[in-house]
């Protein structure tokens, strides 16, 4: 393939990525309720998105879910990083490596059903969970949101100079004050971006969350899923554009802030 | 101390992770029932006596009704074009990203990430617009002459392999960019120095040597979309036969939980192959590294 | 003679089938440079890390300063390392560097600064208390990890191959000044190494290492001039080896039987092993006299034909061919600018040592 054409299709592809995208926000400008006829410009869909209560509310209990499941995430995954990058052989080992690879690969109806079937033989058995809602959608989103965030974790777990916290504990401190003097901060960038992760996977899932939801704790994802099966919605597209807004921000913050770093820290040498 | 720190995770993990799949496979040999849970108990206890009633009429089931097989064949079949598709695409992204600049790297690598951290849901919800018989796409291809009447897209399998390809580009572009950036220019530069055209070179060393991310990509886009339910729900027709919909379907609209969950295991009996296969790569990465 | 300052007793250390450490005792001087030198994989790492408390032994006791440190884990040794990578912590100045294991010990405030100012004067570092690891120069960053890992006193310091990340030049001032710094401190060093120069500018005394084994302990010079075994000889420095049978062995010399060398060599003195016994010797380059005619005479000559000339600068090293066909390197110190050309491929030449300079080990 020439130059020419590799190019070519690189920015086909670049189009291809972000042209829907464009369209969302470009829509949700848009007078018309017949989203795709231009009607002039016109912020009243983001007006009637503000007054949609029902979006509102799931917005919300979708937010307070995505919070603990990516906290519970972010806390298991550093604890089963740590056993799978630090302790060697143990027991149980190989059985961890698999759990938390497993969720990765398996389709999000079986997690979700298979889950579901779980918290209802629960119930029978131990009283526990009673009835579904908040609690079990956050701990099927910390448990996929968790497989994430070992790949993450580890990875710079991994990468971290081991001899660091040798050489904390060479100079007395123990294991534990290694952890949070030594270990925690290396893994500081790695534990955002896995928190950053769980949060937006739980804030957009919309299969496992369908099955073990319970009335009155409908996602966000689920009340625009039920909403755009009966078609375009121009309100749904002024909810996208917030979201498109929200995430550059944290992208190019992201960026700005890894990028300024290393221009802070380097002196004369 | 030392132990706790596995512990939890695995005890998490187990639970909510692999205990479910014992429960799931234990409805799938359970008879349905109209009660509450719907379904009867496989192992019972009453009077003393312990009676386990296996039944494995739901998997017969599966066979007799011919919508199963053709849902499961349907749903590989879609998954296979649209992998397809997506390393078509995938390969020369990855391949000109690996190439670029060092410095561009960076930022064109964020760009293929960018998107997945927007709502895949709202992505997909994107196309709903962009197919419409009015749509851009549409009104695009009627002005410049290519059709003289809308082309219809929407509902169709057409639609559902462009949502797959484009909701999981990235997982294709990811690992092949991993194996691609990590291959040595002299490689390129000795074939061509031995006497090999770039097409040749090509062939010869770069195809070979980025197997490992084909496969890995291959299988990250291939697994997730035969389980694909939201795409098929939204872009897919009445014709779009995905195993996942139909799972969807048995448990929400006929409530026949235990056949939902026998359809679930074949499921996961059909991605053990590709499973099987991912993880082979990602081992054999690992130790390479 | 007292207990040792440390002393290891018979420590073993596998990992499944393999015998990293391998039944290795040792004993070591209060105040001494000790050098542990090997090649990679001899095991002289994982000893390290025993000492240190990273590693337990499979076997055998590590005996510090009359107590058993077998058991005791790192945090609580007063024994210190510095790291191979100086595993300085990226996120903290040079000075919370060096105060880090004196916070650790629960020292008073007042007294981790001034014990910090003092460690950053020992090791001239006054000026760069504030800095990040990242934005010190190799060299310095070195030196910090060394006052770190002295800062809290330790009865032993572990340096893992401490000069290995630094160029030639920086390396002979470094070991110059490592020596001094801990002549001052009157500390106990045990560093180890795979470079055989810096064992022995550094070292009181080495320990050789191959194979999870001690092979030959001695001060440098003992090692270098009397090796007792031919994997010593032959991994410090260079060495030619002749084989050859012992011919005759009387209480004031012996003679060797060496067709390989092409006569029976002289050596002034008795030799351990019995007539007729296989050995070698070993002779050093630079202990062989090179000419194309010797000016005076040598206990014993050999002749061949000059094959190569290796130019190091100051000197040369010519590969000699005997009629055997063996090789022999000669080292002969550059004197003059000339003298380089007064031999030149394809002489023939005599080569002259004395039995003095030849070391006989058993095959």
């Amino acid at each position: 393939m020439s130059r020419a054409a590799l190019r070519i299709v690189v920015v086909a592809g670049f189009v291809f990525l972000y042209a829907p995208i464009l369209s969302l926000v470009i829509y949700s400008f848009n007078e018309s309720r017949l989203v795709t006829v231009w009607g002039g410009f016109s912020t009243k869909w983001y007006g009637e998105l503000l007054r949609d209560t029902q979006i509102l509310e799931a917005a919300w209990i979708s937010l307070k879910i995505a919070f603990l499941a990516a906290c519970l995430s972010t806390i298991l995954g550093t604890l089963a990083a740590t056993a799978l990058a630090r302790h060697g052989r143990f027991r149980g080992r190989t059985m961890l490596g698999g759990l938390v690879t497993a969720p990765l690969v398996m389709p999000e109806v079986i997690i979700g059903l298979s889950l579901l079937l779980l918290f209802v033989a629960m119930e029978s058995l131990v009283g526990w969970p009673a009835g579904r809602g908040l609690t079990t959608i956050v701990i099927a989103h910390a448990t996929f949101g968790t497989a994430f965030a070992v790949v993450v974790i580890q990875a710079r777990m991994v990468a971290l100079d081991r001899s660091l916290e040798e050489a904390a504990q060479d100079l007395g401190a123990r294991p534990l004050r290694v952890f949070f003097d030594v270990t925690l901060p290396g893994l500081a960038p790695a534990l955002v971006a896995a928190w950053l992760l769980a949060f937006t996977l739980s804030l957009d899932d919309v299969v496992i969350a369908s099955f073990v939801a319970g009335p009155g704790s409908s996602t966000l994802p689920m009340v625009i899923f039920s909403k755009v099966r009966l078609g375009v919605s121009p309100e749904v597209n002024a909810l996208a554009t917030l979201v498109i807004v929200a995430v550059t921000v944290v992208v190019l913050a992201a960026a700005w802030i890894s990028a300024r770093r290393p221009a802070t820290d380097a002196g004369p040498h | 101390m030392k132990r706790l720190v596995a512990l939890v995770p695995l005890a998490w993990l187990g639970l909510f992770f692999l205990i479910p799949f014992v429960v799931l496979t234990k409805i799938s040999l359970s008879e349905p029932a109209i009660a509450q849970p719907p379904y009867l108990p496989v192992v019972d206890w009453a009077d003393g006596i312990l009676t386990v009633a296996l039944n494995l009429g739901n998997y017969i089931f599966l066979t007799e009704d011919p919508l199963y097989l053709v849902s499961y064949f349907s749903s590989v079949k879609i998954a296979a074009i649209s992998t397809l598709f997506a390393l078509l695409l995938g390969y020369p992204m990855a391949y000109a990203i690996a190439r670029a600049p060092e410095r561009r790297r960076g930022l064109l690598l964020m760009l293929v990430i960018l998107p997945f951290w927007t709502s895949f849901l709202l992505r997909v919800y994107a196309w709903i617009g962009l197919l419409k018989a009015n749509g851009p796409v549409n009104n695009f291809l009627l002005s410049i002459g290519v059709i003289d009447q809308p082309l219809v897209m929407l509902q169709t399998d057409f639609a559902v392999y462009l949502g797959i390809v484009y909701t999981y580009l990235p997982f294709m572009i990811l690992p092949l960019y991993a194996t691609l950036s990590k291959l040595d220019v002299d490689l390129l530069d000795a074939a061509a120095d031995l006497g090999a055209r770039p097409a040749t070179t090509f062939l010869t060393v770069t195809l070979p040597l980025s197997l490992p991310g084909i496969v890995a990509g291959s299988m990250l886009v291939f697994i997730p979309a035969v389980g694909e339910y939201v795409i098929p729900a939204l872009l897919g027709g009445p014709g779009t036969l995905m195993i996942g919909s139909v799972l969807w379907n048995e448990f929400f609209l006929n409530r026949d939980w235990p056949v939902a969950a026998a359809v679930a295991i074949v499921m996961v009996l059909v991605l053990a192959l590709p499973i099987a296969i991912l993880r082979r790569v990602q081992a054999a990465q690992e130790d390479r590294a | 003679m007292s207990d040792p300052f440390i002393r290891i007793d018979g420590v073993t250390r596998t990992y499944g089938e393999v015998y990293a450490v391998d039944d290795v005792s040792l004993d070591i001087r209060q105040g001494e440079l000790f050098c542990l030198l090997g090649g990679s994989g001899c095991g002289k790492s994982t000893l390290l890390r025993m000492l240190a408390g990273f590693d337990r032994p499979t076997a055998g006791r590590i005996v510090i300063d009359g107590r058993d440190m077998t058991d005791v884990p790192p945090h609580a040794r007063d024994v210190n390392m510095m790291f191979q990578s100086y595993a300085l912590f990226p996120h903290m100045s040079v000075e919370r560097n060096i105060a880090y294991g004196l916070h650790r010990a629960g020292m008073p405030k007042a007294q981790i600064a001034t014990r910090v100012t003092e460690m950053l004067g020992l090791v001239q570092l006054d000026k760069l208390a504030r800095r990040k690891p990242d934005q010190l120069s190799g060299g310095q960053r070195q030196r910090v990890a060394l006052a770190r890992a002295l800062a809290r006193r330790p009865k032993l310091l572990l340096l893992d191959e401490p000069l290995g990340a630094l160029d030639r030049k920086l390396r002979e001032e470094t070991q110059l000044e490592l020596k001094k710094i801990q002549t001052t401190l009157g500390i106990t060093f045990i560093v180890v190494t795979h470079d055989q120069e810096e064992a022995m500018t550094l070292g009181d005394r080495l320990g050789v290492m191959n194979a999870g084994r001690i092979v030959q302990i001695g001060a440098p010079h003992e090692v270098y001039e009397f090796p007792q075994s031919r994997f010593v000889a032959d991994f410090i420095g260079t060495v030619n080896l002749f084989e050859g049978t012992i011919a005759e062995d009387r209480d004031t010399d012996a003679v060797i039987a060496s067709p390989e060398a092409g006569i029976d060599i002289r050596i002034p003195h008795a030799v351990t092993g019995t007539k007729g016994q296989d050995v070698a010797v070993a002779l050093r380059p630079e202990k062989i006299v090179i000419a194309r005619a010797l000016p005076e005479p040598y206990d014993n000559t050999l002749a061949g034909e000059v094959r190569d000339i290796v130019y190091n600068g100051n000197l040369s090293v010519f590969h000699v061919l005997l009629a055997s066909g063996k090789r022999v390197r000669v080292s002969r110190t550059n004197r003059l600018r000339a003298e380089t050309e007064d031999i030149s491929v394809g002489d023939r030449v005599e080569l002259g040592f004395t039995g003095r300079s030849a070391v006989v080990l058993p095959s």
